[in-house]
This record gives C-alpha cells, sequence and structure tokens, in this order.
C-alpha cells in the first residue's frame, strides 16, 4: 500500500467514513496532521468509576426501576370504573377505554375504506349510493368480530371475571364501532355533496343512516344473545336481503334517496326505532351485570 | 448474551437484573462522556445518576427495537446542556476563571509532566470548540460510536454529522501543537 494511501485510509478509520462521502480532497499532509490530531485526542484521559461507585449509582437508581405497569387498557378501564346499577348513561363511560384498544390496523382499515368508498363515489355515472350500500354492512360486520375478538384471543374468562359483564364490554365496542361507521359515512356523504353539486345532502345521509343503524343495531341485538357468528350472519343476511330488495322490488330500497313525505318519515322512524333497539341492547347488559351483582352477592 | 434493547425491554417490565446488566455496561462510557463535557468529577457523578435515574422513569418512552445507545447518550446529553443553562454552571465557570488566575500566578504549575501538559490542551481546545462540534468529536473519539449513532444522537442528518467531525478534527488540528511527537504509524505510512 503506497504511503498516501495508508494515511488516507487510517485517516478514514478514525473518522469512521469515507472522504469520499463529503466529495474531499486532502492532500497527504493535512490527512497526516488530521490523524495526528486525532492521536492526540487520546490525551484527554477521563477518570474510570469505581465499583463502589457503581454500587451507589445501582442504590440509587434502582427505586426508579418502573413498576410492572399494566396496559393502557387496564388502567383506563380502572379508571372508568363500573357503570352504575340500573338503566343508565353511566355504561357509556365503558367506551372510551375501548378506544386504546383500536390498535394501527382499525385505522388502516378505515383510511383503506374510506378512500376506496371515495374513489367508487367518483367513479362516472355512479349516484354514490351503491359504494355505501356495499360498505355499511360490511363494516358492520367486521365491527362484530372486532368486538368478540376476546373469544377468538382466549382472554374472553378475563373479561368475564371483571367487574362489568362481557355483554357490556361488546356493548361500548360496538357503539364505538358504528360511531366510527357513522363519522366514516358521514365523511364521504360529505365529499359527495362537495363533488356533486346540488346533491341533498341531508336525504343522502338519511339514506345510509336509517338501513346502517337498524342492522347494526339488530345484528348487536342478535350478537349478544346468539353469538359473534350469529350477528354476523345476521349483518350480512341483512345485506342480502337488502340488494335483493333493491333488485326486485326498488321502492322500498332503503338506501334509496327518499323522495317522498312518506318515505322520509319511515327513514326517521327506521332511525329511531335503531336507537331504541340499540337502547334495548342497554338495559338488556346493564340487567345482566346486575344479575351477577346479585349472584355474587347472595353467595 | 441479552441485547441492550431486550434488556430494556425487561427493564420496561421492571426487572432489576436489566438495569444491572445496563448500568454494568453503560456507567463507564457514560461517566467518562459526561466527565469529557463537564470537566468536573463531582458534577460529572451527579449527572451519570441523573441519566439513569431519566433511564428508567422515560422507559415508557422506549420502543423496543428503537437502538438503546443513541437514546441513552441523548439523555446524557440533554443533561449535559441543563447543566450548562444552570446558574451553577455559571457561577462555578466564574470561580474557576478566578482559581485559574490564582494559579497562574503559582509557579508550581510548571512542574506538572509533560503529558499533564498535553492532556490540558487537548482538554483546553475541546472546550474551545462550538458545541455542534465538540458533540460529535467527544461521541467518535471517545465514545467510539458509528457516525450514524451519532446522527441519532444528535437528531441530525448523516452528512451533517460527518462534514461536523471532519470540521472539528481540522479545528482541533489548528488549535493544538502537533510538533515535537512523531507517531508510530504516521512513520509507518511513510514507509
Amino acid at each position: 500500500m503506497s504511503g498516501q494511501k495508508k494515511v488516507m485510509t487510517d485517516l478514514e478509520r478514525v473518522l469512521g467514513f469515507t472522504l469520499t462521502d463529503l466529495e474531499l480532497e486532502v492532500d497527504k499532509t493535512e490527512a497526516a496532521e488530521l490523524a495526528q490530531a486525532a492521536l492526540q485526542l487520546q490525551r484527554f484521559t477521563a477518570p474510570e468509576p469505581t465499583k463502589a461507585s457503581a454500587q451507589r449509582l445501582l442504590q440509587a437508581v434502582r427505586r426508579y426501576v418502573p413498576e410492572n405497569a399494566p396496559p393502557r387498557f387496564r388502567q383506563t378501564m380502572q379508571q372508568a370504573g363500573v357503570p352504575k346499577a340500573g338503566f343508565s348513561l353511566s355504561l357509556l363511560t365503558l367506551i372510551r377505554p375501548q378506544i386504546s384498544l383500536l390498535g394501527r390496523p382499525f385505522w388502516a382499515a378505515t383510511v383503506l375504506l374510506l378512500l376506496l368508498a371515495t374513489w367508487l363515489v367518483l367513479l362516472p355515472n355512479n349516484t354514490g349510493q351503491l359504494p355505501l350500500l356495499m360498505f355499511a354492512p360490511l363494516t358492520g360486520a367486521l365491527g362484530i368480530v372486532y368486538a368478540f375478538r376476546s373469544t377468538d384471543e382466549r382472554v374472553l374468562e378475563l373479561e368475564a371475571a371483571s367487574a362489568m359483564t362481557w355483554q357490556q364490554l361488546v356493548l361500548a365496542r360496538m357503539i364505538l364501532i358504528i360511531g366510527m361507521n357513522v363519522a366514516v359515512l358521514s365523511a364521504v356523504t360529505l365529499i359527495s355533496a362537495l363533488l356533486l353539486p346540488g346533491f341533498p345532502i341531508g336525504l343522502l345521509m338519511l339514506s345510509w343512516l336509517a338501513p346502517l343503524l337498524l342492522w347494526a343495531s339488530i345484528a348487536l341485538n342478535v350478537s349478544l344473545r346468539f353469538g359473534h357468528w350469529a350477528g354476523m350472519v345476521t349483518s350480512f343476511a341483512a345485506w342480502g336481503l337488502q340488494i335483493i330488495v333493491r333488485l326486485t322490488l326498488p321502492q322500498w330500497d332503503l338506501f334509496s334517496l327518499p323522495g317522498s313525505i312518506g318515505e322520509i318519515a319511515l327513514r326517521l322512524a327506521l332511525v329511531i326505532l335503531a336507537l331504541a333497539t340499540l337502547a334495548l341492547a342497554v338495559r338488556s347488559a346493564d340487567n345482566q351485570r346486575d344479575l351477577v351483582s346479585h349472584h355474587l352477592n347472595r353467595s | 448474551m441479552l441485547t441492550d434493547e431486550e434488556l430494556c425491554r425487561q427493564l420496561q417490565s421492571g426487572s432489576e437484573v436489566a438495569l444491572e446488566s445496563l448500568v454494568h455496561r453503560y456507567h463507564g462510557p457514560i461517566h467518562g462522556y459526561i466527565y469529557r463535557q463537564v470537566n468536573d468529577e463531582s458534577t460529572t457523578d451527579d449527572l451519570v445518576q441523573e441519566t439513569f435515574i431519566r433511564l428508567c422513569t422515560r422507559m415508557g418512552q422506549y420502543n423496543y427495537p428503537q437502538p438503546f445507545k443513541p437514546w441513552l447518550y441523548r439523555i446524557a446529553l440533554n443533561l449535559c446542556r441543563d447543566y450548562w443553562k444552570s446558574a451553577y454552571f455559571r457561577q462555578a465557570q466564574q470561580s474557576e476563571e478566578l482559581s485559574s488566575q490564582q494559579v497562574d500566578d503559582n509557579p508550581s504549575v510548571e512542574s506538572i509532566y509533560n503529558w499533564q501538559e498535553t492532556r490540558q490542551e487537548v482538554m483546553a481546545a475541546i472546550n474551545c470548540l462550538d458545541e455542534i462540534y465538540r458533540d460529535v468529536l467527544i461521541l467518535r473519539f471517545y465514545q467510539d460510536l458509528k457516525v450514524s449513532e451519532i446522527a441519532d444522537v444528535l437528531e441530525i442528518p448523516i452528512g451533517t454529522a460527518k462534514w461536523r467531525l471532519f470540521q472539528a478534527l481540522k479545528l482541533m488540528k489548528d488549535q493544538l501543537t502537533t510538533g515535537g511527537e512523531a507517531y508510530v504509524w504516521t512513520k509507518e505510512s511513510d514507509d
């Protein structure tokens, strides 16, 4: 190896990168001086800590070792507390902790669905209803799977041992997911209205809100009573039924834009019916907890 | 042997054994690093302790498998910066200036060994450097961090870290008296 090359190699080894990275041209003399300066740096020695000082350090730091902190979900559930007995909105306090369960895949899937739905809406010769018709029950079904995932992940027994019933937990998650679906579809509707001038935004919203809430609330009640597979089947059956109705009896298609006062009234009534069904599910879950409490108190 | 990152994960679960291992691995390097930044043993001990306390209290912010070493050095560097900003540091600096004037009047200073003189020269030269150059210099030449790790600690692009490192060495070369002593490897290079 030539002297020039050796000096450069040594300097580059000391620096930890090649000089060509910086597009620098350094002559042999300067490179030697730089490397020599680097060697001189070694003169600045630092005292080595003793074993005793390491022990003192450990003693001082040990009490700051993090305790085995419970997961965020458990912490927020503890903060939420147990819903009060009787039919009350206190059950809704359980919803907030469920948000911490929503991981990145959930948000990613939501964004993907939103983008897909927006793209479908923007397709030419499309009124924007069909994509909504397709996605509403699909997201509902996925929501049911998500809400009941504890059974698949074999942690249901943990939930069963908690102060609130699994019905309450499922309900809280389902309400969260239905709320999420409503938010996503509202966004899609808004985009549709903005991109398609003259579109009746209120009527369009009613056209998907009524069937979505109705089928979701029915599916939720079925899920709570008969399990999540029954809930999913109900959700898809409602979807299939809706498609059949759309093809054979379009005047009864709930996803169509309401044209008359009667049709608007019908959809509003369906929304109210869906909310009542949801309330029924809330009450059912609440009663279930009271039964468990009563049983525990007696025993 | 467990990696630093795996030890960190265990520490997150409250393992004292993991803490002991990390202290065993990093007490010396962090002590040396902080000492070269603050040049005071007593302050170094305090800051080293504070570094490891922060390591424990901020364990919740560590995301496995994020590299541990740059993260730890960043904690230490931030503590040094806090120290420099502190009133205590400014006070200490003033009293040091005063005492150095007194020492200069003392003829016994001339009796110190050559290596000590050189050490003081290097130390003074490093202290004269701008903070941005001093940081890269210490991390590279004393802590033996890779350029990518230095960039991570200082939260700067790798290219910037390389450039600062080269400039820092040039500045050191200008400040240090390099004559008088020929290094073995230099002789070999000329062969």
